[in-house]
C-alpha cells in the first residue's frame, strides 16, 4: 500500500505556499488501485487546495503528483484523466442531463452510439431515468448531485476527485448518499480521494483518512488507527469525541484528577469508554469512589441522542467530562452527583505534538 | 396621482400618433379626419426612405462592431489582472457620463484636422462606436463577473481545453447579456442625433437628422406620420427584446 | 481560465489583444479628440490663453445662457423628483403582476427618439395646439400664445423625456431596500408613516440625490429637446454651442463653452457616482 510502484495516485512532496503563508505544507500521499482516501479537516486546512492541485487548478509550489506511473505535475487541467466532482456540482445550465453526462466522452472524441450507450448505462446506475432530457435546474439537489457523479464516472478516469459532495444535501439524503456512492466506489474499482470537514462521514466509508490541520498531515491511516490511537492532540479530539488529559506525573492530570498511567504526556479517554454508575459516592460494591480513575461530578446537561445518550458532568475543579452511554443516561437529572469511573486500558497516550 | 403621471409620461406618444391620421394640411390635436395619406407621402419621401436605410445600417453596423469590441474588453478587464486595470475600465466607461454634444463638437474638430476617417458613414460609425463600446461594457462586466467559474472547471476537467471551455459553457451563459447588450447599443446608435448632426454628411444622414430638420421647418403631417412609425419599430423592439428575455 | 499561463498562450498577451481594438479607439477617438478640444479653449491669444472663457464668463449674454441652462436643470430634475418619486415607489412596492408591465410602459419611451418626443411637444405647445388652446382658454394668456420657445415649455417638455431615468434610478433603490426593516421599525412601536419616514426614505436618500444629479446633468446638456421646443436660438449652452461649432464656425470659442459643460458635467459625475455607491451600501 505504500510502495509507489503498485500506487495508483501518488502524491510526492506536494506543498503550496501563497507568500508567506504556506497553504499546504509537503503531503506525501500513496492512493492504491481501488482504494478510497478522505482528506480531513477543518476549513482552511489545506485539502481543497491540495485536491485541486491534483486536478490541475492550482500549480503546487513544490512536488510531484504520478498517476499511474506517469508525471502528471505540469499537464494542464484537461489532459488530466482526474474526473472531478465539484462542490456547487458545477453542471453545464444549459445542457440536459444526458449532456452533461456525455461532455467528457465527446471531449474524447468517443463515437456516437458508444456514447449513447455508456450515458445509458450511468443514468440507470444513478437511477436517473425518466431524467434525462430535464435541464440542472429542473432537478433537486439530490438529482443534480448524482449527475455530477455520473458525469465525472461515465469517462473511466484514472482517478476519482470528490470535494465535498455532501456538504450541500441536507441531513437525511447525507447518510443514504454516502453509502450508495462507496458501494457504486467498490463496484466499479474506482481509485477516489475525497475531501470533507465531516469526520463521521470520512471514517463511515473511507479505506483511509489523511487527517489535515493548517495545511500540515497530521496523520494518514485507518478509520480505526485514527481513532483508536491518534497521533496527534489534534486529530484525537477532531476525530470523535474526546477527553484530553494532560499529566506532568504519573499519578494526577494538571486538573487534579486522580490517574492511574505510567507517565507523563497527553492521555485520551474516550467519552464511551467512561462508565457512569449514577450512585452516590460511596460505589455500589464498596469500589475506592475519587480513587485513580474515577471522578465525581454534578450532572450538568444530558442529551438524548436516540442510540445512546451523552452527559456532560462538572467536577469540583472547574473542569468537565463528557460521558457516552446507553440511552438511559439521559434519564438522569442535572444538578444531581455523579460518579464516573473508567480502567487503565482505557487511556490512549498521544505521541506528540508538533 | 399616478394615473396622470402615466398620462404625462405616454400622452405626447399618443398624440403624435393621433395626429398622424388627421386628414388636414396642417398638424393638427385632435386630428380631424381620418386618413393615411401622410404615411403615404412619407413612405414616398425619398429624404425618409433614404434616412431610415442610412440608420438601420448605422445602428445595424455600431451595435455589432460594439458588441465585439466591448466583449473582447469586458472579457480581459474581468479575466486577467494586470496594472491600471480600474483605470482602464474607468477610462472605458467614461463617455457615458459625458454629455454627447461635447464628444460631437470634440470629434468635430478633431476630424476637420485629422481626416483619419473619410465622412459621411465612416466616421458615423466610427463616432457612435465610442458610447456603443461603453453601453455593451457596462451591460457585460456584471454578467461576466456573474459566471460560475467552476463550470468552466469542470468543462476543462472533463477533457476541454480552456478556449473551448469558455465557447462551449460560458458563451451559452453570457447569451442573454450579449442580445441585452446589441439591442442597447443600436437603439443608441438608431436614436441618437447630436453626433449625427454634427459629423454626418448630407447624403449620409440618418432618420433622426432628416426628422429634426423637417421638425423645425415644416409642420405637416408626414413628419407625424414618420414618428409614428418610429414608435411602432421601438414598440416591435421592445416587445421582441420581452419575448426573447422570457423564453 | 486560472492557467491560461500553462496552455501555451502567454496571459498577458491574450489580455492585449482583447483589449487592443477598444485601447486604440479610445485613444484615437476620445483622448486626442478631447484634449483637441481643451487645447483649442485655450489657444487664444496664441499660443496660450485662456480669452475663449474670459469671453464668455465676462459676457452678460453668454452668462445668461449658462445660468438659464443651470435654471433648466433645476427646474427639470424639481419635476421628475416630484412626479418621480411617488410613481417609482409604487412600483417598487406593488406586488401585483401588473408591476412588469407598468415598469416596461414607464421606459418605453427611452426607446423612442429624442427627436420624436420633442416634435410631440412642439404638436402640442404651437399656436394651436392643445396646450395652448387650453391655456387661451383660461384668459391668461393672449390669444395667440404658444408655450413654443418658452422656458416653460422646455421645462415640460425636458421632464417628460427624462422622467423615465429618474423613475428608474429611484426604482433601484427603492427596491433594494429591505421591506423588512420597515417592518422591524413597526414592530419595535412606530406607526406605518413614521417608518417610512425613519427608515425608507431615509435610506433612499441617496438614490434621491443620485437620480437628481443624473437629471440634472442631462438637463444641462441636453440639445434636442430644447433646441426644437425652444426654438433654434434658444439660450441654452448646448444650442449655443451647435451655433458656435457648425454655423458661425467659431471653433475655439464653442470649445470653451464646451470645456465648461464637460466640467460642470465632470463635477456632477464624480458627486453622482459617489453618492450612488453609498446608497447601495447604505441600504444594504
Amino acid at each position: 500500500m505504500n510502495s509507489t510502484g503498485s500506487a495508483e495516485l501518488v502524491l510526492d512532496g506536494l506543498a503550496r505556499r501563497y507568500g508567506s503563508t504556506t497553504a499546504v505544507a509537503r503531503v506525501d500521499l500513496a492512493v492504491a488501485p481501488g482504494e478510497l482516501v478522505a482528506l480531513l479537516g477543518p476549513s482552511g486546512c489545506g485539502k481543497t487546495t491540495t485536491l485541486r492541485m491534483v486536478a490541475g487548478f492550482v500549480e503546487p509550489s513544490e512536488g510531484r503528483i504520478l498517476l499511474r506511473g506517469r508525471d502528471i505535475t505540469t499537464l494542464p487541467p484537461h489532459r488530466r484523466d482526474a474526473g472531478m466532482v465539484f462542490q456547487s456540482y458545477a453542471l453545464f445550465p444549459h445542457l440536459t442531463v444526458a449532456e452533461n453526462i456525455a461532455f467528457g466522452l465527446q471531449r474524447r472524441g468517443v463515437p456516437k452510439p458508444e456514447v449513447a450507450e455508456r450515458v445509458a448505462r450511468m443514468v440507470a446506475l444513478l437511477q436517473l431515468q425518466g431524467l434525462e432530457k430535464r435541464l440542472p435546474r429542473q432537478l433537486s439537489g439530490g438529482q443534480q448531485q448524482r449527475v455530477a457523479v455520473g458525469r465525472a464516472l461515465v469517462i473511466n478516469p484514472a482517478v476519482v476527485l470528490l470535494d465535498e459532495p455532501f456538504s450541500n444535501l441536507d441531513a437525511l439524503l447525507r447518510e443514504g448518499t454516502r453509502i450508495e456512492l462507496r458501494r457504486l466506489q467498490t463496484e466499479l474499482g474506482l481509485t477516489t480521494l475525497f475531501v470533507t470537514h465531516d469526520q463521521a462521514e470520512a471514517m463511515a466509508i473511507s479505506d483511509r483518512i489523511a487527517v489535515m490541520n493548517k495545511g500540515r498531515l497530521e496523520q494518514l491511516g485507518t478509520p480505526r488507527e485514527v481513532y483508536d490511537r491518534p497521533a496527534t492532540r489534534f486529530v484525537a479530539s477532531f476525530i470523535g469525541r474526546a477527553n484530553l488529559f494532560t499529566a506532568t506525573d504519573g499519578r494526577h492530570s494538571e486538573d487534579g484528577i486522580a490517574l492511574d498511567i505510567p507517565g507523563p504526556g497527553t492521555w485520551l479517554l474516550r467519552p464511551e469508554r467512561i462508565a457512569m454508575d449514577g450512585a452516590p459516592a460511596s460505589g455500589p460494591n464498596g469500589a475506592p469512589t475519587d480513587g485513580p480513575n474515577s471522578a465525581t461530578g454534578i450532572v450538568e446537561v444530558v442529551c438524548f441522542l436516540g442510540t445512546g445518550a451523552q452527559a456532560v458532568l462538572r467536577l469540583p475543579g472547574g473542569r468537565a467530562l463528557l460521558v457516552e452511554g446507553p440511552a438511559a443516561l439521559a434519564d438522569l437529572k442535572p444538578g444531581r452527583s455523579a460518579t464516573v469511573r473508567w480502567t487503565r486500558a482505557d487511556l490512549t497516550l498521544i505521541p506528540g505534538d508538533t | 396621482m399616478a394615473v396622470l403621471t402615466f398620462l404625462y409620461l405616454l400622452g405626447p406618444l399618443f398624440v403624435i400618433v393621433a395626429a398622424s391620421f388627421s386628414d388636414t394640411g396642417y398638424l393638427t390635436f385632435p386630428p380631424q379626419g381620418l386618413s393615411l395619406r401622410w404615411y403615404r407621402a412619407a413612405l414616398a419621401d425619398a429624404r425618409y426612405l433614404n434616412g431610415f436605410f442610412v440608420s438601420l445600417k448605422l445602428g445595424g453596423t455600431v451595435a455589432a462592431l460594439s458588441l465585439l469590441i466591448g466583449t473582447a474588453a469586458a472579457v480581459a478587464l474581468t479575466r486577467f489582472s494586470f496594472p491600471g486595470r480600474a483605470f482602464i475600465e474607468a477610462l472605458f466607461l467614461s463617455p457615458l457620463v459625458l454629455p454627447g454634444l461635447v464628444l460631437a463638437v470634440a470629434l468635430t474638430l478633431f476630424f476637420a484636422a485629422n481626416p483619419v476617417v473619410p465622412p459621411g458613414m465612416p466616421r458615423l460609425i466610427v463616432s457612435h462606436l465610442l458610447v456603443g463600446v461603453p453601453l455593451v461594457l457596462r451591460v457585460m462586466l456584471p454578467v461576466l463577473r456573474r459566471v460560475d467559474r467552476s463550470i468552466e472547471e469542470a468543462a476543462q476537467n472533463l477533457g476541454a481545453s480552456p478556449f473551448l471551455a469558455f465557447i462551449l459553457v460560458t458563451l451559452p451563459f453570457l447569451r442573454p447579456g450579449l442580445f441585452a447588450a446589441l439591442a442597447l447599443a443600436f437603439i443608441f446608435s438608431f436614436d441618437e442625433v447630436e453626433m449625427a448632426l454634427f459629423l454626418g454628411s448630407a447624403r449620409d444622414a440618418p432618420l433622426t437628422v432628416v426628422l429634426y430638420g423637417a421638425a423645425q421647418m415644416q409642420m405637416d403631417p408626414t413628419v407625424a406620420a414618420v414618428s409614428s412609425l418610429l414608435i411602432l419599430l421601438a414598440l416591435l423592439m421592445m416587445v421582441a427584446q420581452q419575448l426573447y428575455a422570457q423564453r | 481560465m486560472s492557467t491560461s499561463g500553462r496552455a501555451g498562450i502567454p496571459g498577458g498577451l491574450v489580455a492585449a489583444g482583447l483589449l487592443a481594438p477598444a485601447a486604440l479607439l479610445f485613444a484615437v477617438l476620445f483622448v486626442w479628440p478631447q484634449l483637441g478640444l481643451f487645447l483649442q479653449s485655450v489657444s487664444q491669444p496664441a499660443p496660450f490663453g485662456v480669452a475663449q472663457y474670459q469671453r464668455f464668463l465676462g459676457d452678460s449674454y453668454y452668462m445668461g445662457v449658462l445660468v438659464n441652462s443651470l435654471a433648466l436643470g433645476v427646474c427639470v430634475t424639481l419635476v421628475t423628483l416630484i412626479l418621480g418619486f411617488p410613481m417609482a415607489f409604487l412600483l417598487a412596492r406593488m406586488e401585483s403582476r401588473w408591476a412588469g408591465l407598468l415598469l416596461l410602459l414607464t421606459t418605453f419611451p427611452l426607446w423612442v427618439s429624442a427627436v420624436v418626443r420633442s416634435f410631440a411637444w412642439m404638436v402640442l405647445f404651437f399656436r394651436s395646439g392643445v396646450a395652448s388652446r387650453m391655456l387661451q382658454g383660461t384668459g391668461l394668456v393672449p390669444h395667440d400664445f404658444q408655450l413654443i420657445g418658452t422656458f416653460t415649455g422646455v421645462v415640460i417638455a425636458l421632464a417628460q423625456v427624462l422622467l423615465p431615468i429618474m423613475i428608474l434610478t429611484l426604482y433601484a433603490v427603492i427596491r433594494g431596500i429591505d421591506r423588512d426593516l420597515e417592518h422591524a421599525a413597526m414592530n419595535l412601536g412606530a406607526s406605518p408613516a413614521v417608518a417610512m419616514w425613519l427608515v425608507t426614505l431615509r435610506l433612499a436618500r441617496g438614490g434621491v440625490l443620485a437620480g437628481s444629479l443624473l437629471v440634472f446633468s442631462l438637463s444641462v446638456s441636453a440639445f434636442a429637446t430644447p433646441s426644437l421646443v425652444g426654438g433654434a436660438r434658444a439660450h441654452f449652452m448646448a444650442v449655443t454651442i451647435y451655433e458656435q461649432t457648425l454655423e458661425l464656425l467659431d471653433w475655439p470659442f464653442a470649445a470653451a463653452i464646451a470645456a465648461i459643460l464637460l466640467a460642470i458635467s465632470l463635477v456632477v459625475a464624480f458627486s453622482y457616482g459617489k453618492l450612488l455607491g453609498d446608497a447601495r451600501s447604505e441600504v444594504r
